[in-house]
């Protein structure tokens, strides 16, 4: 139990839902979610398949644990096969869409080809539907969402959507759900589009049941004491959300700024957790007006914030923006980094409004950023000029071009449209790829591996493209947890980052919070499975499934063509010093750390999955 | 007179002295021999909530706390147990 054991799987181009037996034989050695759709998509997707074609498929999947009582169990996973990178896309979102279709009955959702016209895929409990949705394509997240409440006149419908980037081929667009929780990364938004579907939604009322319910009421019991007792999950993350790093990373002399070329940001406390607090000079009021959680989530670490009412991004709006004029989700810490230090801005209103439209249109604020990021480094170098950008004067600084850039973006429009197809095809396009501040086309999180080395290794190696919450090792490097680390050093951090990045991937297979392992290891995790699910669930057992994800997304990868010859960084951070702070004069170490991961995962010196390394975990 | 910079962040903002200026922090006067430790127990901030100390950006640990000299300049962050991402 705890898996319904029912896949929907839909295909566009006939026009067909139908009902199949999930593959338990899979979810014995995947578990589900991140690990389980990997394993459908290496078997169903050839790795050279072009994304942005119909052959390409989707995955929504959910978890054993997602919709059940355990802390943060509202979480699904978007897994395709990336149009921004080549590589294996996965996406994971909270909100309350995974819930619900757990509750309906069905632990994934396939989307397979291509409907003909703009459709959206309505499932109530087992009744599913491909319905037009010509009235709704050309419209943004958070109108589609309204729209489609008001036709099924369901207040309760869970809507998972894509906007208007997605549907210009803006190659970083997500997939919305709940108004402002994200499938963020990688193009999962894109590739939706792409098979002409503007959105799912999810109505379901069978709730989820568990192997023994007895026991599961205990370990969930005993796991959510742990995070209600822990100072981070009980009390940091509901307090200051995601953006109470701001301060400790530039602190620590690792805050991107301006595209990389400095990694200790002046205006950061201006844009920090702590300055959202404050009350403004206008209205009295502070940015955040208060925290919020996601489905069975015992932390709530979510921002609900509104923006200055007489801040120049909200003046002269029409009534397609009335949205702005209230409370919405943001500011998180991803957002603000490559919004603000990255392009030089520390303007807190600016930065929520940049966010606000990345929910409303369904972009990853991320790559967004970190684009107009270099795109801002080539302008004043005078790579790019006024011509290039619509007449925006593209400096680091200027927060009237991140709105308006923000802005065609969300639309695909003109400049936007360039800017949408991601920072390394931008940069390359005008002749300087160097500027590109990605790893497999992927743009940067906001840690700069010069000063906390054992993440430019996880960048390097990460499945996904560059990316943090591959393997967090900032919790050790920065943040002590669970023991303290030195950030400078490049000794011990091989074998850090793969005990993180394994972790990592059982706890994205649960369905539940990667924020949990602030507080849980999978000694906490472990119990709660095996009361839930069938079987035996072990530690060893879920270190090991951990471990098969990774080499799974890894042999996939290889054979999209992207190997060991891709585990790199941009010469910026192999060859040019940090220019103050800590990590001042220091370059990142992958050079002597690569080589070390490589053998302690039991991989060749090119970074080739072994033959004995593949028998060893069943691949 | 050898002066420094104490900053004080998430839910340790609670002790900021009320005329801080500076982002988060404030100015504190060194006397002789400052070390962390006694800066700490001066500015009666609770040793069972600090966990992250950042001397100019880099770590002290609780064991170093009473050897840590400080002097004219410097930059003294602290924060509880915090994590994000």
């Amino acid at each position: 139990m705890s898996w319904t054991k029912k896949v929907l799987r839909i295909n566009l181009t006939k026009g067909t839902c139908k009902s199949e037996p999930l593959n338990m034989e899979w979810a014995e050695q995947f578990l589900g979610q991140r690990g389980l759709a990997t394993k459908y998509l290496t078997e169903e997707v050839p790795p050279k398949t072009d994304p942005l074609s119909p052959e390409n498929t989707m995955y929504l999947i959910t978890g054993p644990l997602t919709g059940t009582m355990a802390s943060t169990a509202g979480r699904y996973s978007v897994v395709t096969k990336s149009p921004l990178t080549g590589v294996i896309a996965c996406s994971n979102s909270g909100g309350f869409f995974g819930n619900e279709m757990k509750c309906a009955g069905w632990d994934m959702v396939i989307l397979e080809g291509k409907a003909k016209s703009p459709v959206y895929i309505h499932i109530d409990d087992d009744d599913a539907q491909i319905l037009p949705a010509d009235e709704i394509w050309g419209k943004s997240v958070w109108e589609a969402d309204e729209w489609l409440h008001a036709k099924h006149q369901d207040p309760q419908l869970r809507v998972a959507a894509v906007g208007v980037s997605a549907e210009k081929g803006v190659l970083y667009a997500g997939i919305i759900n709940d108004l402002h929780r994200a499938a963020g990364r990688s193009g999962v938004g894109t590739v939706m589009a792409s098979k002409n579907v503007k959105a799912v939604t999810i109505r379901g009322s069978k709730g989820v049941s568990v192997d023994d319910p007895k026991a599961f009421f205990e370990a969930t019991t005993a796991a959510k004491k742990i995070l209600a007792e822990n100072p981070v999950t009980g009390e940091g993350l509901p307090a200051l959300g995601t953006q109470v790093l701001m301060n400790v990373i530039n602190e620590t002399g690792a805050m991107p700024t301006h595209n990389w070329k400095h990694s200790v940001f002046e205006g950061a406390s201006k844009i920090s957790g702590e300055a959202m607090l404050e009350a403004r000079d206008t209205d009295g009021k502070p940015n955040l007006t208060r925290n919020a959680g996601c489905f069975a989530c015992t932390i709530s670490c979510g921002r609900i914030s509104t923006i200055n009412p007489e801040h120049f991004s909200v003046q002269n709006k029409d009534d397609l923006h009335k949205s702005y004029a209230g409370n919405s989700g943001g500011l998180e810490y991803e957002a603000a980094w490559a919004l603000g230090s990255d392009t030089g801005i520390d303007d807190l209103d600016a930065l929520t409004y940049a966010q606000f439209v990345c929910n409303e249109q369904g972009i990853d604020p991320i790559s967004l950023g970190s684009t107009i990021a270099a795109a801002m480094e080539m302008f004043e170098e005078g790579f790019i000029t006024t011509k290039d950008t619509d007449g925006i004067d593209l400096k680091f600084g200027n927060a009237e071009a991140l709105v308006k850039c923000t802005e065609l973006v969300g639309k695909g429009e003109g400049f936007g449209a360039e800017l949408g197809q991601g920072s390394a095809k931008f940069c390359a396009k005008h002749g300087h790829p160097e500027l590109s501040m990605t790893v497999r086309g992927q743009e940067f999180p906001a840690y700069d591996p010069r000063g906390i080395q054992g993440m430019g290794l996880g960048y390097a190696t990460s499945n996904r493209g560059a990316c943090h919450l591959r393997g967090y090792t900032v919790a050790s490097e920065v943040l002590g947890i669970p023991i303290k680390t030195d950030p400078l050093e490049t000794e011990g951090k091989a074998g850090l980052q793969i005990a993180f990045q394994n972790a990592t991937a059982a706890f994205d297979s649960a369905g539940i919070c990667i924020f949990t392992s602030f507080a849980w290891s999978l000694e906490d995790v472990a119990p709660q499975l095996n009361a839930a699910c069938e079987g035996e669930w072990t530690v060893e057992r879920l270190g090991e499934i951990g471990e098969r994800i990774w080499n799974l997304e890894r042999l996939y990868n290889e054979a999209a063509g992207f190997g060991g010859a891709s585990d790199t960084l941009p010469p910026r951070l192999l060859k040019e010093g940090a220019t103050s702070g800590p990590a001042e004069g220091k370059v990142s170490g992958l050079a002597t750390m690569l080589p070390e991961y490589y053998a302690e995962r039991g991989w060749a010196k090119d970074g080739s999955v072994t033959k004995e390394t593949k028998a060893r975990l069943g691949l | 007179m050898a002066k420094m910079t104490v900053k004080l962040f998430a839910t340790m903002m609670i002790y900021l002295p009320v005329n801080s200026t500076k982002s988060h922090g404030f100015d504190y006067q060194l006397k002789d021999e400052t070390t962390v430790g006694y800066l700490i127990d001066d500015l009666k901030l609770p040793r069972n909530v600090i966990h992250l100390v950042l001397l100019n950006g880099i770590y002290v640990c609780m064991q170093n706390f009473e050897t840590t000299m400080l002097k004219d300049g410097d930059v003294l962050a602290f924060w509880p147990q915090v994590a994000g991402g």
